[in-house]
Order: structure tokens, then sequence, then C-alpha cells
């Protein structure tokens, strides 16, 4: 009985101490459990927390760029010439739209709100595949509007198509005036949206504005999370550059040239309008542009701009730069007389008036009248070489305006060297066997209307940040340099003047206007003498000039002299011109 | 040298009673949050962290809500800024010389003749 007692109270202790243990061993087990997560926390959180933090960024977290908006183009009156906006395409998945039973619904809704027939639709969705941009009526891909797009959106939305049709935003660069002034303004390169020829890459880094930078966390598909930016800068919109250009004077003057060109048989030609007293480009055509809203079909050649990067012989416009070149250096005088034959030997060769013709006794403005060759020479001769090619660097030939348009040449300037110096000075007195381009006519002939001082030529007048609703700046007109002194400017100008009215070649007049201006027909091609280079450049008023105009034909077959086939053009323009600025006449009429 | 230390008797001064007094306060106090019950206690601690909660989520909630609606008008502005331009693109059509030149035509107009111009000279005119 005591025994029994004493196991009865021994079990007890046993158990106890056996719970004990395996207490502790349980403690145990957790406490290692426990230390072994631990230690794999501290792993993942301490020793590799730098590594996992920055796969999950780059996983979910993206710098998105926010395009800037590029400015616009504007003439100056305002008128926009080139403008960004952003259309939307027309994106489908056939293969989607096909799984959802939705292709009919599609196809009929969008052909309400695009006008287009189901059928024309349909040829395009109804085909294999994932992708399909829709095309217009044109075969162009369909770019909306806003308007256009709300309403596709909607009928998108009705036909339960969401999935399968989707409007992609686009920016697109568009020229409302379509081809006009299209090698002075360029394009935007579709593929990079950078500006190419003309004021578009001139001014590309104005234009092309800031992009803005989104650094957000993204959804699993990419999308950036409207509450999670983490870091973001706003997109500066690009600057409005204004020009110089008028967009009415730049019609006109691209449509007289090409009927000019119709009417003469030309090959091509130039017009350029120049403010003389700044330097500003009013218009600058040429019948060789293209439409910058459809470059992709344009050929390349047509890119450039002739008015700046050909160079042409000029003929006998340059004879007012001779004239001014012995003016200034004191040789020679308006009533300076020598006598013509008709011709001149110079180092072997003998050189002829344009007409064969002798003119016997005549002074300074006769040989201007005349257009004589001869008389040229005989200035260029008493210069002599050395300040004659510095009167010719002095008026900008031989190097570039400055003008700051992409493509612009220097020109070919004769120099009094080469295998015979002598004959070259001799040409180059007449414009003949020297290279410039209709720009730096212009320019020179600008200079001698600005009381001798040469401005730098310029298409850009003002460029206002932020899309038009930042600072403006202002590019005041450049002076090149003084060419030659006033009184040579106005004493040139009184010969062209009164060459003009006495002009042997039929010269543009307009009663009541005092006209300085000067023919030039060069004959590059001394086998073919009937394939000219026809110009007209001249001033008006001459009293007080308030603008330059160079009209240039290449080549023209029916008439092919300066006066018959540039003078018309020349002096339909000015009459536009006198109305346009409102400017009277200066001298009584008759 | 040093000398010994000898206890003077403290003279109980009302400054020291206050002391003595304090000491016993605290001591009760101690007893009382000692005799306490726990779950009030946790219900405290409870409540102070759910209204720190409730403060972070309000912040939150408000910085939520002002994101959502900078985002609502940067879309506004976007969408702003696209018509302006769109309206921009029509006015340059609209303005364009050789459209104004085919409304005019259209209208029955024709160009004038530069030369039956007629110029007239006002001398003196005062307005």
């Amino acid at each position: 009985m005591r025994q029994e007692a004493d196991q009865q109270d021994h079990r007890p202790a046993t158990s106890i101490a056996g719970m004990a243990r395996r207490q502790a061993l349980l403690l145990g087990l957790v406490v290692v459990v426990m230390v072994g997560l631990l230690a794999r926390t501290a792993w993942w959180q301490i020793a590799q927390g730098a590594i996992l933090s920055r796969r999950a960024a780059q996983e979910s977290v993206r710098l998105l760029s926010i395009p800037a908006a590029r400015g616009s183009i504007l003439d100056a009156n305002g008128v926009a010439l080139a403008v960004s906006v952003t259309r939307e395409s027309v994106i489908v998945d056939p293969d989607l739209l096909r799984a959802t039973n939705a292709m009919r619904p599609a196809e009929q809704a969008l052909s309400k709100a695009l006008g287009l027939p189901v059928a024309a639709l349909a040829s395009q969705m109804d085909v294999s595949g994932a992708y399909v941009r829709l095309l217009g009526a044109d075969g162009q891909p369909l770019l909306l509007t806003a308007t256009e797009s709300a309403a596709a959106q909607a009928a998108i939305d009705a036909a339960q198509a969401q999935g399968g049709v989707v409007l992609a935003p686009v920016s697109t660069r568009e020229y409302p005036d379509g081809a006009l002034a299209g090698q002075t303004l360029g394009f935007v390169r579709q593929s990079d949206g950078a500006g190419q020829y003309g004021v578009e890459q001139m001014e590309n880094s104005a234009l092309a504005g800031t992009p803005g930078e989104l650094y957000t966390r993204v959804s699993q598909d990419g999308q950036p999370l409207a509450l999670a930016p983490l870091r973001q800068t706003a997109a500066i919109p690009g600057a409005n550059v204004t020009l110089t250009l008028d967009a009415t004077v730049q019609l006109w003057a691209e449509q007289g040239l090409a009927n000019a060109v119709r009417n003469t048989a030309a090959d091509g030609g130039e017009v350029i309008v120049m403010d003389p007293r700044t330097g500003g480009i009013i218009a600058m055509a040429s019948t060789t542009s293209f439409d910058p809203n459809t470059y992709q079909y344009a050929s390349l050649s047509s890119f450039s701009n002739p008015a700046i990067s050909d160079v042409y012989d000029p003929g006998s416009v340059m004879k007012a730069v001779t004239m001014a070149a012995g003016i200034q250096a004191g040789v020679i005088t308006p009533q300076t007389t020598f006598f013509d034959p008709g011709y001149v030997d110079v180092a072997g060769v003998r050189i002829y008036n344009f007409d064969h013709n002798g003119h016997g006794e005549e002074n300074m403005t006769q040989v201007l009248q005349h257009s004589a060759n001869v008389g040229a020479v005989f200035v260029a001769q008493r210069v002599g070489a050395a300040d004659f090619y510095q009167t010719l660097h002095a008026f900008g030939f031989g190097q570039t305006t400055g003008s700051g348009l992409p493509g612009e040449v220097r020109g070919l300037r004769g120099g009094g060297h080469g295998e015979n110096p002598e004959l070259t000075l001799a040409e180059n007195a007449f414009g003949e066997s020297i290279g410039v381009t209709p720009l730096q006519l212009t320019q020179a002939y600008a200079a001698l209307a600005n009381g001798g001082v040469l401005m730098r030529p310029h298409v850009v007048a003002s460029v206002t940040t932020d899309g038009g609703l930042g600072a403006t700046t202002t590019y005041a007109p450049q002076i090149a340099q003084q060419v030659v002194s006033p009184q040579t400017a106005a004493t040139v100008t009184q010969m062209l003047t009164q060459s003009a009215l006495q002009s042997d070649a039929h010269m543009a007049l307009l009663p009541g206007y005092s006209i300085a201006a000067k023919t030039g027909t060069s004959t590059p091609y001394p086998n073919d003498p009937g394939w000219t280079y026809a110009s007209v450049v001249g001033y008006a008023p001459a009293s007080h000039p308030r603008f330059v105009l160079l009209v240039k034909l290449d080549h023209p077959r029916r008439v092919i002299f300066g006066g018959d086939a540039a003078g018309p053009l020349w002096r339909a323009l000015a009459q536009q011109l006198f109305l346009y600025y409102r400017i009277p006449p200066d001298q009584s009429a008759g | 040298m040093r000398r010994p230390i000898t206890r003077v008797p403290v003279r109980r001064t009302p400054a020291t009673r206050r002391a003595s007094w304090l000491q016993r306060d605290a001591r009760r106090a101690r007893a009382r949050f000692a005799r306490q019950p726990r779950p009030l206690m946790l219900l405290e601690f409870a409540a102070v962290v759910g209204l720190l909660a409730l403060l972070y989520l309000s912040q939150v909630a408000a910085l939520t809500s002002t994101r959502q609606t900078l985002l609502q008008e940067q879309t506004r502005q976007t969408t702003l800024r696209r018509q302006d331009a769109d309206l921009h693109a029509q006015l340059g059509h609209l303005q364009s010389p050789a459209y104004v030149e085919q409304r005019a035509r259209a209208l029955g107009m024709v160009p004038a003749n530069p030369a039956s111009v007629v110029w007239i000279t006002l001398h003196d005119v005062s307005r």
C-alpha cells in the first residue's frame, strides 16, 4: 500500500520532467527556426537589400520622356506657316475583334464615325494579324483631329471594341499654306522630329523646346501610375519663330514666277524681295520648291534652295557693282567718256558687246544704258584687279551672306587668278566667269539702295519662347559693313535710274516711280549663246528705296534677254508692292 | 587629514515636509498604476496608435486626392493645348493668302489693275 503510494507520487514527477524536456526541445527548435528566419531576413534585407531594391525599381520605376510641343513658324504678319498638331491614327487588332465577335459592329461604327464606306474598312480590317493602321480614302494613314477623335472614340465604345480598336496619338507638322515658301521653311522629319533644311533646321533648337521627364512607377503594362510620380519635370514648349517673310508677297512671287517660266518656256527661276534698310527677306521663291506636308514624295534636289545654294553667271547686272568700284576708287565719274568700237581685245581674246554694236563716244551712264561690255571692261581695267576684287569682296561676293540658312554657298569669285587673270578681270566686269547666288546679288544691290551700307540678309525677325507665351527676342538688323560711301551709292543709284529710263533693253518702267534697276543676260555656254540666264535686279523708289527685287529666269527659250524675259514679272511685282506697301509715286507721271 | 563625518540631526522645515509629501504621492500613483487592469492599458495604447494611423491615412488620402486632381488638370491642359494647336492650324489655313484669294475670286472679286490706281495726295489735312 505504501509502495503504491510512492509510485503514484513518483509518476507525476517523471512526467513533469519529461514535459519540461519536451518543452525545452520545442523552445530550442522554435528558437533555432526563428534565428534561422531572422538570419535569412537579415541576409535579404541587409546584405541583398540594395540589389533587390535596384531590381524592383528597374521593373516598376521608369523614366518617361514627356515630348515638348514644337513651336510655330509665323510670317511677318503673324500668319501661321508651320504648326505642330496632335492627330490620332486608328490602329485595329483584327484577331482580337474576331475573337470577341466585334468585327462587324466595329466596321459599321467606324464607317459612320470616319465617313468611309463599310466595304473600304472591311477590306483593311478583315485580314489576319494583330496590327492594322487604317488608311483614308486617299490611301494615306488616317489622322484624326480632336473632334474626329472624340466621335471615333464614342463609336468604338458603342461597338464595345475598345481592345480591338485603339486611337494612337501622333504628333504631326502641318504647313497650312502647302508649298508656299517650302524651301525657306524646310520640313520636320517624321522619324525623329528633327528639323531639316530651311528655318526648321536653322531654328531647330528653339522650335523643338525641352522635353519633360516623368520618373514614376508604372503598372504591369508599362502605364505610369497616377499616384506614384517620384519626380516630374514639365516639358517646355518650343519657341514660336516669326519670320521677315510676308506670305502675301511670297504668294505673288511664286505665282508670278510660275507664270513667267511658263510664258518664256524657261527651265526655272528665282525671285527675291528684300528690305534694303534691314536686310530682311520678304519673299524668296523658286520653281523647284516642294510641299513640306508631303516631303516624303519630293525629290531630294528640291530640298535645297537655289536662291542661296546655286550659283550662276549674273551677266550685266554686275555692271552696277563695277561702276561702284570705279566711282569709289575715283577713276571714273558718270560723265567719264571713252570710245566704244563694240569690242575690246584682252589678252589675245576679243570681247564684244552683247549686240556686237559699237556705241562710239559714250559716258558711264550710257555704258549702263547700252549695257556695253566694252565699257565695263574699261572701268575694271582702270580700277585694277586688286581694288576691283576688294570691292567685290566688300559687296559680299565669294562668301556666304550670313543669313544662317542651311545650304548657303560662297559662290565663285574670279579673283584675277587662273590661267588668264587679265581676261578673267575683264569678264568679271560684266558678270561672266564669276559665280554668284541670287541672294548675294540682291544683297549687293541692297547695299547700293541703303547708302552703301551692306546689311546682313536674314529671315528670322523674332523668337518668342514657350510657344509664343514667353519672352520675345527680336533680332535687330545687322550691318555687315560700309561697302562704298553714301555719295558713291547715290551716284550709282542716279546712273541706274537714268539708264533704266533710256534703256536699250525693254526695262520695266512704272510711271511716276523712280526705279534703279539693271537687266542682265549671261551666256555661260559660248557654244550656245541662246542658252541664257535672264535677270532684272533693282530697287524702288530710287529716292527712298523700300524694296530690292530680283527676278531671274533660267534658260528662257521664247525670249532670251533679261529685260524681255524677266522684265514683265519685275514690273508686275513692283506694281503690286507699291500698292501693298502704300508707296505713292515719287515723280510726276509722264 | 580628513575630518570624521559627524551626523547632525535634521530639522524638519516646510520644504523638507513638501518633499516628503511628493514622494508619498509618487508612491501612491505607482501603486494605482500597478493596480490598474491590463486590458485598459492596451486599449489606450491601441487608441493612440489608431489615432496616429488615422492621421497618417488622412494625409495620404489628401495627397492622393491632390495628385489625382493635378493629373486631371494636366490632362485638361494637354487637351486644351491640342485644341489650341488645332485652331491655330485652322486659322493658318483660313489666313493663307492662297485661300483668301480663292475665296475672293469665288465672291466675284478680281485683282485690281495697279495701273488704274489713282493716288490722291492730300496736303495740310488735320484729324
